[in-house]
């Protein structure tokens, strides 16, 4: 993956448990870099490799950790200077999660060797969206919850998200993501 | 009519060009595509287009019929008024409808032009490639930032790194000084005992403190020089020199320990080394005492030979000073390590024969810091021969007035050597009884040992504890030699010489030597540069204050 994913995993953890902590995750996972550069491959082993040791030493199921990455990552991003670029995604959820593809193909030019993954979103009749999630890679499924979470956020709306297929049945995941009120309380992760 | 009138019928043209714009010949307008109606609501169908957008390129241009057909065969820029969004394409006529379209994407060159735009990527048509380079743009300036903090974090790290390096040639320049000065007594209080009758066993008690004394200097120059090296620091010097002389007297140097095991040392020079090199003869010097010296430990008998070679025209230096031994030999398994920092062939090595192991590492950074090497041409264990290079040019010959030559010590002795090239300990000193002589050192122990070490040559010197009281003492320009400590309180000894040499005749122009335990290039370069003319390092050790004095003091005042 991208070095840019590497650092907004370094990111999360400065963020919540500081730089002593990063310290030690990076060392654990056999990483001697304490930053990555952005349009940097790197192997995903590596990527794993920090989750499983931030894991491990922040006390943290790795599915909530991927989930609390997820939704870091639309911020992170963001603050790193591809908000215009999320922007161009769309301004609301629905037209978002449609452009994910789109750019995702924009941006492959800038990161040639990126291998992202692919979303199909759907409104259904009772206004809700049906998305699926198509990936190369496996166990990410919670990441994807965590990066719905960020994006509502972004639309400064709260959605329940229902994870109602999983990869290991049906060959890719989908979620059902219905919109709350502003006021709501928050998601329900599946 | 043409084919692409033909096609902007329908939805398709909304797809396929979701900017497009139609005007009829008035610049009112016809159609809009959805992407820039989305962006421009003002572009409604019957308003001026010239109320929401203008015409950048080709300059002085409207939307007018006339205008219109002349850009056709123009690459168009349009701007949109109130957010100053930019498209660019071209017009296409519609003859039938009389009408013009305009077919374009949003050409946006910054971040700033591309947030204030609103534009989305369902703006674009899919085919388009102007969302890409859109995303390029951004990207770009991304990793444009991400080297810019990898610069400023290398820039934070160097910085760093030069400060620790200065921390530490500070310390090495504050502990050579520190060090050396007690040496100064040790060493020179040895030199002046062995001038005085002793009996055996002290005798033998005072040779072991001249060695050790001796065997201590030589480690901390080591050290001192290997850590200069290994920070960079080491700064060569390209002065005229006079190498076969260089050659000789380093030889002479080693001739006793030599003789003491009964090995011959010899040198040969060829009639092709020029009169004088540039390069740093203290440096050369150093090297081949190193091997000279290396050979003599290891060699319990037999000969030494140098050879020394100069070409004009080779391309590895053309210095070539082999130095060829009848030692043990090196053995296979210990050539890898040879030039390694504080490696000797092995631990008995260090046991047996002492040093640092640093020697031939420094030799080879500094024969390279000279554009040659230091290599073992061959060895076994009927010998060793290394060969020392150097890319040294061949320089004018020498200036008739000696005291041009005084930035170096290599320059050619004003009196001949009463004695052999070292002299010997033990009262048979040259002697200089008329010469007048200052020594300017505000260090009681220091001052004693000058004083002492003087006597030894029959000079009684005058005293002076700081640069002000020597200023004074040199005003009447009456002294054959003046040797200046660098570092004294009221005055130093650099502003002291230039004090001296602005008060005095420029005819008279006293020799004046600095006398300093700050032993790096750097403070021999300023000792020159305030106008002294040599450059005496302490310890002081009896032999080379000898040099300097038969190479400063007048021929008439030898005895």
């Amino acid at each position: 993956m991208y070095g840019l994913v590497n650092n907004g995993i370094r990111d999360l953890v400065l963020e919540t448990a500081g730089e002593d902590a990063w310290d030690e995750i990076r060392n654990q996972a056999g990483c001697p870099e304490r930053d990555f550069i952005s349009m940097q491959n790197y192997p995903d082993g590596l990527t794993y490799n920090l989750v499983a040791a931030a894991s491990e030493h922040l006390n943290v199921p790795a599915q909530d950790l991927l989930q609390s990455f997820g939704k870091h990552w639309i911020t992170f991003t963001g603050d790193q200077g591809y908000g215009p670029l999320l922007t161009m995604a769309g301004d609301d959820l629905a037209g978002f999660l449609s452009n994910l593809d789109a750019m995702h193909s924009r941006i492959s030019l800038s990161f040639p060797d990126l291998d992202p993954p692919s979303f199909q979103a759907e409104e259904e009749p009772d206004g809700s969206i049906l998305l699926r999630y198509y990936s190369n890679r496996e166990g990410l499924a919670p990441m994807v919850l965590g990066l719905l979470q960020g994006v509502a956020s972004r639309f400064d709306g709260s959605i329940e998200i229902q994870h109602s297929a999983k990869r290991a049945d049906s060959g890719h995941d989908e979620f059902v993501i219905t919109r709350i009120s502003a006021a709501g309380n928050g998601t329900n992760a599946a | 009519m043409l084919p692409e009138a033909r096609i902007l019928k329908g939805d398709l043209i909304d797809r396929v060009f979701p900017f497009f714009l139609t005007l009829d010949g008035s610049g009112l307008v016809q159609r809009v595509g959805p992407a820039l109606a989305r962006l421009v609501p003002g572009l409604g169908l019957g308003t001026q287009a010239a109320d929401q957008l203008e015409v950048l390129r080709p300059t002085r241009k409207i939307f007018q019929r006339d205008c219109m057909l002349e850009m056709l065969s123009n690459v168009v820029v349009l701007r949109v008024l109130h957010n100053r969004l930019r498209l660019r394409g071209m017009f296409l006529e519609l003859e039938e409808e009389g009408a013009f379209t305009f077919l374009g994407s949003p050409w946006v060159m910054g971040q700033e032009e591309l947030q204030a735009a609103g534009l989305r990527f369902d703006d674009f048509a899919l085919h388009d490639p102007m969302a890409d380079f859109l995303v390029l743009l951004q990207t770009k300036d991304l990793a444009l930032e991400d080297s810019r903090k990898l610069a400023q974090s290398l820039s934070i790290a160097k910085a760093e790194a030069e400060r620790a390096s200065q921390a530490k040639s500070d310390f090495l320049a504050v502990a050579s000084h520190e060090i050396r000065t007690p040496m100064n007594g040790l060493g020179s209080m040895a030199d002046l005992l062995m001038s005085t009758d002793l009996d055996p066993q002290q005798r033998q008690c005072t040779e072991v403190i001249q060695s050790c004394s001796d065997t201590l200097l030589v480690l901390i120059n080591d050290v001192l020089d290997f850590s200069k090296i290994d920070s960079g620091a080491l700064e060569l010097e390209r002065i005229p020199f006079a190498l076969a002389p260089l050659v000789q007297e380093t030889v002479d140097l080693f001739a006793e320990s030599a003789a003491k095991k009964s090995i011959t040392l010899s040198a040969e020079c060829s009639q092709s080394i020029p009169d004088r090199l540039e390069g740093d003869p203290v440096r050369v010097r150093q090297v081949l005492s190193n091997l000279i010296g290396n050979s003599i430990k290891f060699t319990s008998t037999g000969e030494i030979q140098l050879k020394v070679e100069y070409e004009e025209q080779s391309p590895h230096g053309n210095l070539r000073v082999s130095v060829t031994d009848t030692g043990c030999g090196i053995p296979p398994e210990a050539l890898d390590g040879l030039f390694e920092p504080f490696s000797q062939a092995d631990a008995s090595t260090t046991r047996r024969y002492g040093g640092t192991g640093l020697g031939l590492a420094i030799c080879r950074q500094l024969a390279r810091g000279m554009g040659g090497d230091v290599v073992v041409v061959q060895t076994s264990s009927a010998g060793t021969e290394f060969l020392f290079t150097a890319a040294l040019l061949a320089c004018a010959p020498a200036p008739e007035e000696a005291g041009t030559l005084a930035p170096t010590q290599e320059s050619p002795p004003r009196l001949s050597p009463t004695l052999g090239g070292n002299g010997d300990a033990g009262g048979k000193r040259p002697q200089f009884p008329k010469a007048r002589v200052l020594v300017a050192e505000d260090n009681p122990v220091n001052r004693l040992i000058a004083r002492k070490l003087l006597l030894e040559f029959g000079i009684e010197p005058e005293l002076a504890v700081n640069g002000l009281l020597a200023v004074e003492a040199a005003r009447g320009g009456s002294f054959d030699l003046i040797l200046m400590d660098m570092q004294m309180p009221e005055m130093g000894g650099a502003d002291a010489c230039r004090q001296i040499r602005s008060l005095e005749d420029p005819n008279i122009n006293q020799p004046i030597v600095a006398f300093s335990a700050a032993a790096f290039p750097e403070h021999r370069k300023e000792a020159l540069d305030a106008g002294m003319d040599d450059f005496l390092s302490k310890p002081v050790r009896i032999n080379s204050l000898q040099a300097i004095l038969q190479r400063w003091l007048p021929e008439n005042q030898a005895a």
